[in-house]
């Protein structure tokens, strides 16, 4: 090829590759970006086995204007708190009673001994009668207390923003505290990416934590040795997916446990080693991308579940053939 | 006996410099392995079938090792220097070029670059929120420095970017002088909007639009792919295209390594005018005696009228270009994703609910106010201005100064590099029949 020619492909080249630069920035504008290749498809996770299903939905309890924040049943009644109240209702709704407490609750823990609200930083110890007892001590700056569970000795609170369990007695007093880290690897201590950290203590006086981000549930001796755990990441039915679930739990009186996941909203029935039992409620009947709900459940098996994306109590009944 | 000793003892240093080198190195791999061993926590083990997303910039480095690059360049800057100008070895530059090409290339991924922290200091200079790293600055910095005394040793044989466009040279070709000066104006444009993207926070063009990362990450996106290709095949016959017509680090290097000192020579000793040197050349950098006919007095005074003309038109372009650029602030403000994304929903609020658009479904998640947005978008616009206008003043007075530099011709009676379009490769001086001695 001649020398002109050359210059001519040379040019032409040059040329092209400006094109195809200006065209791709062009293309890469918000109105003309093609759609994310990456997302990730979570469509065919909401079907859920028909057989599964052990739970029908049979009610729903409005909760008009209070923001509901967390809810309990305990002595057979629905202990809810939000805004600035407190409310205790009967588990139709029926006679509900309305207490003012300090604002901003977000858990709530019903024992004999009296009723403890969490706050973001704090909690409030009431009695029954619900006369303010005593506001415990701050945890500090950087506490978010999630969650609160106690066995009738010993209150211990998730503290998510400091990642451990701080343990108080009943009169407030801190006893200790623990991150779930131990020296074996099961110990790594939790893992909480966001404000989604629960425990419980069930009827045999077993405190589970649960560690999110690991997908694990563990089990912890009341001064907080890890005794033992499981977890199951997966994105079956079986499992638990995204950053941090389950995110609620609570526990039936046979010690199987009762999880809220968020994202791909569900609620599930586990046994005390993770095993799978039921599905309470499928990802369908809730919103979609929503929070997990707040669940608690009577002797019976009806499940409560505090929806926060629609600000209702929604009630799940076992089915008759259960 | 106090030189001897002197002499045993730097002997001794000489034996242990290797070794410290090697420890050194040992001590930073095994820091490294560690750095990287410990995550932040352990992923948990799905089994989705979801193909992940190859990250688009290479995983953060610890500080050691990015100070260890650091080093690397300033060897690699140094030995280069030592090859061109004093040992004169195009094989030593080309072995050179091989290691830079393998380590800044395929093993760091094409990143850090100095080609692109011409983005960062930019951004550090105009942001007060972001600081610069140091090993960054420093990559940005060094390559100027060396240039300014021994001229363009970075692109001879440490740029990774000019290593492998410089190895696929094949068979060159020259084009008329006219076209190559057109298109060696690109880089000031495209240096110009890489700043005035970089200090507004819209964009790293520079390294987004890099033809050879997607080659030295050996993944990509297919368009990276196919210019980088392109790039690599024009260069067979065109030699280093992306160099010669879009790299903006060489017009810095080029201003840097005109007023080079120390820069390489193509002869060691008295040029013959065998005209070799010339013809070796790929990239038409070799400047030729001038013609004595410039020094005739009528040449002269047509060639003073025109200098003179070139000079009075230089502020007249300036202010021009900079006219030009202020008034294309509200075009140049889109390239912001923010002022676009303003615009696209005032023009378009039915957008607003199409959940396919990422970027607005992203917006909204933020939590920020349509108001927020609007306000960002219209202080960005007002930085634009500025930048639009500083933009066109500087395309305007480079162009001034190119004009006007065509009619300055300084007396040469040699064969010689043009000290600013030279990369040092030294086939010039692997051509020279002329030896040392001579």
């Amino acid at each position: 090829m001649k020398k002109r020619g050359l210059t001519i492909v040379v040019l032409v080249i040059v040329l092209v590759i400006i094109t195809v630069i200006v065209v791709d920035f062009l293309n890469n504008r918000p109105d003309r970006r093609s759609a994310n290749p990456y997302a990730l498809k979570v469509e065919h996770l909401k079907d859920v086995d028909p057989e599964l299903i052990s739970h029908k939905e049979t009610r729903n309890l409005s909760l008009g204007s209070l923001k509901g924040s967390a809810l309990v049943y305990a002595e057979g009644k629905l202990f809810v708190v939000g805004d600035s109240t407190l409310v205790i209702m009967g588990t139709d709704g029926s006679e509900p009673k309305q207490f003012e407490i300090f604002p901003g609750p977000l858990s709530l823990l019903v024992q004999e001994q009296g009723i403890f609200v969490g706050y973001k930083r704090y909690v409030v110890q009431y009695d029954h009668e619900m006369k303010l007892v005593k506001q415990w001590a701050d945890l500090g700056d950087r506490a978010v207390i999630t969650n609160l569970a106690g066995n009738g000795e010993k209150v211990y609170v998730a503290d998510a923003g400091n990642r451990k369990v701080t343990i108080y007695s009943q009169e407030g007093d801190v006893l200790g505290d623990f991150e779930g880290k131990s020296e074996s690897e099961a110990g790594h201590g939790f893992i909480v990416p966001s404000a989604n950290f629960d425990l419980v203590v069930n009827d045999f006086g077993e405190l589970w934590v649960v560690n999110p981000g690991k997908h694990a549930m563990e089990n912890y001796s009341d001064d907080g040795r890890m005794r033992g755990f499981w977890e199951n990441a997966s994105f079956d039915i079986d499992g638990f997916l995204g950053c941090c679930n389950p995110a609620r739990i609570t526990v039936m009186e046979d010690g199987s446990f009762i999880t809220s996941e968020k994202g791909l909203v569900r609620i599930k029935i586990y046994d005390q080693s993770g095993q799978l039992l039921s599905v309470v409620a499928s990802p369908d009947l809730f919103k979609e991308e929503g929070k997990a709900p707040d669940v608690s459940c009577d002797e019976k098996g009806v499940v409560y579940a505090l929806d926060f994306d629609r600000n209702v109590i929604r009630i799940f009944e076992p089915k008759a053939d259960e | 006996m106090k030189r001897r000793v002197n002499m045993h003892r730097k002997l001794n240093m000489q034996k242990r410099i290797p070794g410290f080198f090697i420890l050194l190195f040992v001590i930073m791999v095994s820091a490294t392995t560690l750095i990287q061993g410990q995550q932040r926590f352990p992923k948990p083990e799905f089994d989705s079938g979801y193909v992940q997303p190859d990250p688009t910039s290479p995983e953060p480095r610890s500080v050691a090792l990015e100070y260890f690059d650091v080093f690397v360049l300033l060897a690699a800057l140094s030995l280069a220097s030592w090859l061109a100008v004093r040992k004169r070895s195009r094989k030593g530059l080309m072995w050179l070029s091989i290691f830079t090409l393998i380590y800044f290339g395929f093993y760091r991924d094409g990143c850090i670059c100095s080609v692109g922290a011409i983005q960062n200091v930019a951004l550090s200079i105009f942001d007060p929120a972001y600081t610069i790293s140091l090993a960054a600055l420093l990559f940005f910095l060094l390559p100027l420095i060396f240039a300014l005394f021994f001229g363009r040793v970075f692109c001879a044989s440490v740029c990774p970017l000019g290593a492998i466009q410089d190895l696929l040279v094949i068979n060159p070709v020259s084009i008329p002088s006219w076209i190559r000066k057109t298109l060696g104006f690109i880089p000031v444009i495209y240096l110009g909007l890489a700043v005035l993207l970089a200090a507004t926070g819209s964009d790293f063009i520079i390294c987004r639009y890099d033809p050879f990362v997607g080659i030295f990450r050996m993944d990509g996106p297919f368009l990276m792919i196919f210019l980088g290709v392109t790039f690599l095949l024009l260069g067979t016959f065109y030699a280093r295209p992306y160099c010669r017509v879009f790299c903006p680090y060489g017009v810095l290097l080029s201003w840097m390594s005109k007023f080079s000192k120390y820069h390489m020579s193509i002869t060691p000793s008295e040029c013959i005018k065998c005209k070799l040197c010339k013809d070796s050349c790929p990239f038409d950098a070799i400047e030729v005696p001038v013609d004595k006919a410039y020094r005739k007095p009528e040449v002269a005074r047509k060639n003073l009228r025109r200098f003179v003309l070139y000079l009075a038109l230089i502020p007249m372009l300036t202010l021009l270009g900079g006219w030009i650029g202020s008034k294309s602030h509200v075009f140049l403000s889109r390239m912001h994703p923010d002022v676009y994304l303003a615009e696209l929903m005032i023009s378009q609020p039915e957008l607003r609910e199409d959940e396919t658009n990422l970027d607005i479904q992203a917006f909204l998640e933020s939590g920020d106010t349509f108001e927020q947005l609007v306000e960002q978008a219209i202080v960005i616009r007002t930085k634009f201005k500025k930048g639009g206008l500083a933009l066109g003043a500087f395309i305007g007075l480079v162009l001034g100064i190119t004009l006007m530099n065509q009619v300055v011709f300084r007396r040469r009676e040699d064969y010689e590099p043009h000290k600013a379009n030279c990369f040092s490769c030294g086939r010039c001086m692997d051509f020279c029949p002329v030896d040392r001695g001579t």
